[in-house]
């Protein structure tokens, strides 16, 4: 079991999508059970691969490596390291809060979960992936539930939505499928034999000129994943037209697919290429990060303002990731774990204000705190938490990449801090619109409180948010490794020995000074 | 010095323009709302319904529109007539000996 801990964990609901198939259609007791069954499940060995894990590693671990395509030197190759990590437990985590979010769906439940279990096989794959045409495949594979979850399961421009979202992720996609087989024969180059495998990929030497077209193609996949400015216009359309679940997936793990690439494969595979695109890649995120947040503040719709403030926070993640510090790519890669929690929930809480009301403008709200005081008590905790409280994650995450970003450029930071007060604005005034003041609206009264079942995918949440907010240390230690390894790449000059991990502030406004 | 009964009224009239001043707290609060929240405003709309929805989201749908257009001028090649699929092959063919005529001589 435990030499193929990774592989249970990557496959068991894609079985359950399968045997979902067995099940009769107007079973939908055991539907939802089944599905709430398997996501469990892969919560329970993804918590065993968090037990394994050793901290002390920098390299992949619970390796698993087959031969699979033998003619076009394809490999299954799967592996976790730092980075990886915390989003497959992420992505684990957030599963059975979908299915329970999804309690209610009535247009043809089976196949709706059936979908819902494919993709976190398929979102899991990328993050787990240790060979670059296996990550393709699980890349573009997840973009098919994704496509039905979207275009059939949501509101009423869903197929609009579901069609710009398709066809942005597939055009970055096949920039970065150019790459990979540019890539595959360099290898061939070099070894005789094309291989996508990521060990043999990592220790070829590319010349500058083909890092920076490589660096292009994937930037391309990673950039609309994001979304970086101004390629995020299918986000707002995506994440408002999906249904509850789709939008928690979207915002929790499918946008940290575009953070985790820049780690995994465009700042260790091209350093050259990636020393180069900072000032550009920089200025996008900045632009972002405060580009979201003010155009988030006029938003009438309550899941598009969320879904505009997933640019902004995004923005942080590149940001953080892109000035090289220590301290960046720690916050940058706890800043995806936070926002999955803290947007995942706040996705959860508008889709149940949704069941009740059916309609998602702020206008349509006010004083929902008086008739509903334990919801409106979760969704404060949850948009404090959006919007940087200390004491709850959003903080830790922020704080650390404005840290990061302050030692290398003084004016990055004070740029991206901007963004912090602006999310404050449009988080605090929307709270404010939407449950304090007088019931104007006769319906509104009659509003009710968290069920249990409600109550059961919230509570995880806001536990993990608190969690990670007192506590970030079992987090950042962990990814702490790995993270030193891709700063050694890509960085000139920077080791990854374990004790530059205490001098990493000098390592680092040296850095800044260069 | 006795100045008389406190006349309220009177002495808002002796201070004048500081009194209102003074009574509108400077009009630090006034200036704040009208900069950030006036302002503010104006420019967050601009940026969220000119910017992002007719600029850039614009030009991404009108890229879609733009496809469409072409397609349905390129559409039209298919007539459903097996004249006209005929005469393709034989321009085809045609090219295709030209070359390699060419390539031989």
């Amino acid at each position: 079991m435990k030499q193929h801990l990774l592989s249970w964990t990557l496959w068991i609901p894609l079985g359950g999508a399968i045997l979902m198939a067995f099940v009769p259609r107007d079973r939908v007791g055991l539907i939802r059970g089944w599905a709430l069954l398997t996501t469990v499940g892969t919560l329970g060995t993804s918590l065993a691969v968090l037990a394994y894990f050793d901290k002390s590693q920098a390299g992949f671990q619970m390796v698993e490596h087959h031969q699979w395509i033998r003619a076009i030197g394809a490999s299954y190759h799967i592996g976790v390291d730092g980075i990886s990590l915390w989003l497959v437990v992420l992505t684990a985590f957030l599963w059975p809060v979908c299915v329970l979010a999804s309690w209610n769906v009535t247009k043809n439940p089976k196949m709706f979960m059936g979908l819902l279990l494919a993709l976190e096989t398929a979102v899991l794959g990328v993050f787990l992936s240790l060979d670059l045409l296996l990550f393709y495949v699980f890349w573009e594979g997840m973009l098919v539930p994704m496509y039905f979850l979207i275009g059939y399961w949501g509101y009423e421009r869903r197929v609009y939505a579901a069609v710009k979202f398709f066809l942005y992720t597939l055009l970055g996609g096949l920039l970065m499928l150019a790459g990979i087989v540019v890539l595959g024969f360099q290898a061939k180059h070099a070894l005789g034999h094309i291989s996508f495998d990521y060990k043999v990929i990592s220790k070829l030497a590319l010349s500058h000129d083909i890092q920076r077209w490589l660096f292009i193609a994937f930037f391309a996949a990673f950039a609309v994943k994001v979304p970086l400015f101004p390629l995020h216009t299918w986000l707002p359309d995506a994440h408002t037209e999906a249904p509850t679940a789709g939008s928690i997936v979207l915002a929790g793990v499918l946008l940290k697919l575009g953070g985790f690439g820049f780690l995994r494969y465009s700042l260790p595979l091209f350093p050259h290429a990636a020393r180069a695109a900072v000032p550009y890649v920089v200025a996008l995120a900045l632009i972002g990060i405060v580009y979201g947040a003010i155009v988030c503040a006029m938003q009438k719709d309550l899941k598009r303002l969320i879904a505009y403030s997933s640019i902004s926070h995004l923005g942080f993640v590149v940001l953080g990731i892109f000035v090289f510090t220590i301290q960046g790519l720690q916050g940058g890669t706890l800043q995806m774990v936070s926002h999955g929690l803290s947007t995942g929930a706040l996705f959860l809480l508008v889709g149940f204000l949704y069941e009740r009301r059916h309609t998602r403008e702020i206008a349509d709200f006010g004083g929902i705190a008086a008739v509903a005081p334990v919801y409106a008590g979760m969704f404060l905790i949850v948009a404090l938490s959006s919007l940087g409280l200390p004491g709850l994650n959003g903080f830790v995450g922020e704080f650390l990449v404005i840290l990061g970003a302050f030692v290398r450029n003084r004016t990055w930071a004070v740029i991206a801090a901007t963004g912090v007060i602006l999310a404050a604005v449009y988080l605090l005034w929307a709270y404010q619109r939407v449950f304090h003041g007088p019931i104007d609206i006769q319906e509104n009264r009659a509003v009710r409180d968290l069920s249990f079942r409600e109550g059961l995918a919230v509570v995880p949440l806001v536990a993990a948010i608190v969690l990670i907010g007192v506590w970030p240390k079992p987090f950042l230690e962990r990814m702490e490794p790995s993270l030193q390894r891709v700063r050694a790449r890509v960085v000139v000059g920077a080791t990854a020995e374990p004790a530059a991990a205490l001098r990493s502030t000098k390592a680092a406004t040296q850095v800044g000074g260069r | 010095m006795y100045l008389g009964a406190f006349d309220l009224q009177r002495r808002r009239q002796l201070a004048g323009p500081l009194w209102r001043a003074a009574r509108n707290r400077l009009y630090i609060d006034s200036f704040y709302e009208f900069l950030f929240t006036g302002v503010g405003k104006v420019v967050a709309t601009a940026l969220a319904f000119v910017v992002d929805t007719v600029w850039i989201d614009g030009i991404v749908n009108n890229v879609g529109r733009l496809m469409a257009l072409l397609s349905a001028q390129v559409r039209r090649v298919q007539t459903g007539y097996v004249r006209t699929y005929a005469l393709a092959v034989l321009a085809g063919g045609v090219t295709l000996v030209g070359l390699l005529v060419g390539r031989t001589h």
